[in-house]
């Protein structure tokens, strides 16, 4: 009794679960920039940006060796990357697509800037500027995840 | 003297080897994310893992029987497989990320190329395992990875509102843009305490280690105070993650992020027991999700199996976690990212905790198998509760994996 039944769940077990796969594919892969997926990632670029700025902060301080912050310096532009490769080149409303932009930018901007504290980590003023630029970029991304959220709540 | 001693090893053993990259991975980001607010979840989580640990070590003691070996004759052979198929692809899943967790640590030490330092990571492990006796595994990998001990140091000495963090113990929903969010990372918390290989683990290393029923109390101090103490690091991993991120608005995503949440407040040498801590934790829960896919195979087909065998003796068991260590070592190169792969993982195998849990809970109160060692009534109860708990988490994973695309929003 207690096995067939389970026989019977079997078939709709797996395939809701080839349908959740296919879906998070589709969620992760494609589809057009909304304001929701704007205030996530600006919200990620600014999280990124603080933490960033934080990493400078320790660096500057020498409390963080050099090779760590080379590496995780390396791993937070990719962070920046990956919030651009979401939102840019993919088609959006024309006022979306302005917020999109700035965020592009912005994501670009810490990109570099992550790069510039992996390659400059030994001197000590280069990685107080990129500290100041980082919290300049977090409070930047703050203000637009605050906009796209007020769009949001406006639809 | 000697049995106490031996006590206490396995608690220190269970302790440092109850976090994983998946706790490490969740924990970190529910801190960051919500701050203490999600507390209340780990109790429960630690209170299911304690349960069904103690009940399959007894299993193991009593009826000496491991995991696989109940679900093929519970489930029979067919749906047996699948469950076996299941775990199978969910160890696999979890070895990559752990190596590629190791990895990570591994290259923020020294800064040598990643795909060197997964191979680093795949040899060492590999040799360990071959040369160490099974309770030296146990050992070397729990001892050192107590070095994480470093982040109650470091929530301490973030100096949290005390009463904000008792109010974190109390059970409560999030309300707002979040909420589902909040709901996908309760269903993260308790599959991260509740990962199915560490179950097969605990009950092979019982058979490994050729409990008895003497061994049922030294069963029961491991499972409870191992575990408990467990659970204590990872509640000091959100509390120290709250206090250095969620206050400045850091949502964490990186394994170095979470090595900086005991920098932050301890300086270098808080940095530096971070890393040691974490990559021993990795390392052997890198051990237990190996042999585990192994034993899995090996009980569920009746092979020799087992560490304390040569491999001569047991070939097919040896070549089976040679294979997994194999395999793994190939997604982990693929270039796939650890941390997603390891959000996969933990919800993925939310699926699986069922299959795990019910064949163990069938036979802890089967009197035909345990004689007077069956379950008592509170083991019953707390069991098929717990079953239910199970059964809404594993049904709400994957719908919440979906909506709110691995918990981005």
């Amino acid at each position: 009794m207690f096995r067939s039944s389970l026989t019977l769940a079997r078939r709709p077990l797996a395939a809701a679960a080839c349908a959740a796969i296919v879906c998070v594919g589709a969620v992760g892969c494609g589809g057009s920039v909304g304001d929701k997926q704007i205030r996530i990632e600006a919200g990620s670029v600014a999280s990124t940006a603080t933490e960033s700025a934080l990493l400078a902060g320790q660096r500057s301080r020498a409390e963080v060796p050099l090779t760590f912050t080379r590496i995780q310096a390396q791993t937070l532009a990719k962070q920046f990357d990956k919030s651009l490769q979401s939102v840019a080149s993919k088609p959006a409303q024309p006022a979306t697509r302005k917020l999109a932009d700035r965020l592009s930018l912005l994501a670009l901007y810490g990109q570099q800037q992550a790069l510039l504290l992996a390659s400059e980590a030994k001197n000590r003023d280069q990685v107080l500027a990129v500290r100041r630029s980082f919290y300049d970029l977090a409070g930047k991304a703050n203000v637009l995840a605050s906009e796209a959220q007020s769009r949001e709540a406006r639809q | 003297m000697k049995k106490y001693f031996g006590v206490a090893l396995g608690i220190i053993a269970a302790m440092g080897g109850f976090v994983d990259i998946g706790d490490l991975v969740f924990n970190s980001q529910v801190g960051g994310k919500f701050g203490y607010q999600m507390l209340w979840v780990m109790p429960i989580g630690v209170f299911g893992i304690i349960l069904f640990s103690e009940m399959c070590g007894r299993v193991a003691a009593v009826a000496g029987r491991p995991v696989f070996d109940i679900v093929r004759d519970r489930f029979g052979y067919r749906f047996g497989l699948f469950a076996l198929l299941i775990s199978c692809l969910l160890n696999l899943l979890t070895l990559a990320a752990e190596l590629g967790g190791a990895a990570l640590i591994l290259q923020l030490a020294s800064g040598a190329p990643y795909r060197l330092m997964i191979a680093v990571a795949m040899i060492s492990t590999v040799v360990i395992i071959w040369i160490a006796k099974f309770d030296w595994l146990e050992r070397i990998f729990g001892y050192l990875g107590l070095f994480l001990i470093v982040f109650i140091v470091a929530a301490l000495q973030t100096t949290p509102n005390w009463h904000d963090v008792a109010r974190g113990f109390v059970p409560s929903l999030h309300h707002g843009k979040d909420s589902m969010v909040y709901l996908y990372y309760i269903v993260g918390l308790l599959a991260a305490a509740m990962t199915p290989y560490e179950v097969y683990f605990y009950s092979s290393g019982g058979i490994e280690e050729r409990w008895t029923p003497k061994d049922i109390g030294l069963n029961r101090a491991n499972a409870v105070l191992g575990y408990s103490l467990g659970g204590v690091l990872s509640v000091a991993i959100i509390i120290a993650t709250a206090g250095v991120f969620h206050t400045r608005g850091v949502e964490p995503e990186t394994i170095g992020s979470v090595a900086m949440v005991s920098e932050i407040p301890l300086g270098q040498m808080g940095l530096i027991a971070a890393m040691i801590g974490m990559l021993f934790a990795i390392g052997g829960a890198t051990v237990d999700a190996g042999l585990s896919g192994a034993y899995n195979i090996g009980q569920f087909f009746g092979w020799e199996w087992g560490r304390y065998r040569r491999p001569r003796t047991a070939p097919r068991f040896t070549v089976a976690w040679l294979a997994f260590f194999m395999l793994a070592l190939l997604v982990a190169f693929s270039g796939v990212d650890p941390i997603q792969l390891t959000e996969y993982s933990v919800i993925l195998g939310v699926l699986a905790l069922p299959f795990t849990y019910l064949p163990i809970l069938l036979v802890a109160r089967d009197a035909t198998y345990m004689g007077e060692h069956q379950n008592g009534w509170f083991g019953n109860v707390a069991g098929w509760a717990f079953f239910a708990l199970l059964m809404v988490v594993a049904l709400a994973a994957i719908p919440l994996m979906v909506l709110t695309n691995l918990g981005q929003g």
